[in-house]
């Protein structure tokens, strides 16, 4: 199964809302439509994915702000993905009594307790929650390595 | 505006200064232009060795692995659009 970070599901979400809006939002500037459909390509299927409820806050806490047909968009994708997509909960205790508190926060730790447990798929768009899932030897999609690489280095 | 390759090589090279030595896993994470100012600004990242000080109030974890052994630091980087140098910011994340 693969698991996403907010950012990653971020990109997910605007980029079925309208692909050319994706590298408008802050967190995503580096990222554009060609992402998006590579991110479309790894994941293949809704059915592949798993979302903490903590990730849902934080597109959301990111997403509502937005107005107009944007918004309306966002919430009828929404309305489907959550219906399609699993979702894991996971009490906030185990966030904070993992070792990566101090440096990811709850929602962050969670996600890595979760995938050291059940060896699901990381794809991430953070560069510290990388690191460490990596320094775990868990399987890690770090997608601003990449884009970096693609961009950057010849 | 900077074209992005501009952006990252003259980044690296301010972080370079500020380390003396080559930053490690140096990535370009995120950027904007304010079409008012016409100061490009980016958020850049890079691993450093952790100290105690930096380790803070918790303990080295019992992980044994290089990252476990650094730290990622995020830096916000302002330019002007002939890539001159405005600032060097500390990045809230």
């Amino acid at each position: 199964m693969i698991v996403l970070d907010s950012n990653s599901f971020l990109l997910f979400v605007i980029g079925l809302i309208d692909p050319k809006r994706i590298s408008k939002h802050k967190v995503l500037s580096l990222f554009d439509e060609a992402d998006f459909y590579k991110l479309i390509e790894i994941i293949k299927h809704h059915s592949n994915l798993i979302i903490l409820p903590n990730i849902w806050t934080e597109v959301d806490n990111s997403m509502n702000r937005s107005v107009g047909e944007f918004k309306n968009k966002y919430v009828e994708i929404c309305k489907e993905l959550a219906r399609e997509i699993k979702e894991n909960y996971l009490a906030s205790s185990i966030g904070f009594e993992s070792d990566s508190i101090y440096d990811l926060g709850l929602t962050d730790s969670l996600l890595l307790e979760w995938i050291k447990e059940q060896g699901h798929t990381l794809i991430s768009i953070d560069s510290k929650l990388c690191d460490i899932a990596k320094a775990y030897n868990l399987k890690t999609i770090d997608l601003i390595k990449d884009k970096n690489d693609f961009l950057f280095k010849i | 505006m900077i074209e992005l390759r501009e952006m990252y090589l003259t980044a690296f090279e301010q972080i370079k200064q500020v380390l003396g030595k080559e930053p490690i896993d140096f990535r370009f994470e995120q950027f904007k232009e304010d079409e008012k100012s016409h100061i490009n600004e980016m958020v850049v990242s890079y691993l450093v060795e952790r100290t105690p000080k930096t380790t803070g109030f918790k303990s080295v974890s019992t992980v044994s692995n290089l990252f476990y052994d650094y730290e990622r630091i995020y830096k916000i980087i302002q330019l002007t659009d002939d890539k001159k140098l405005v600032g060097i910011l500390i990045y809230p994340n």
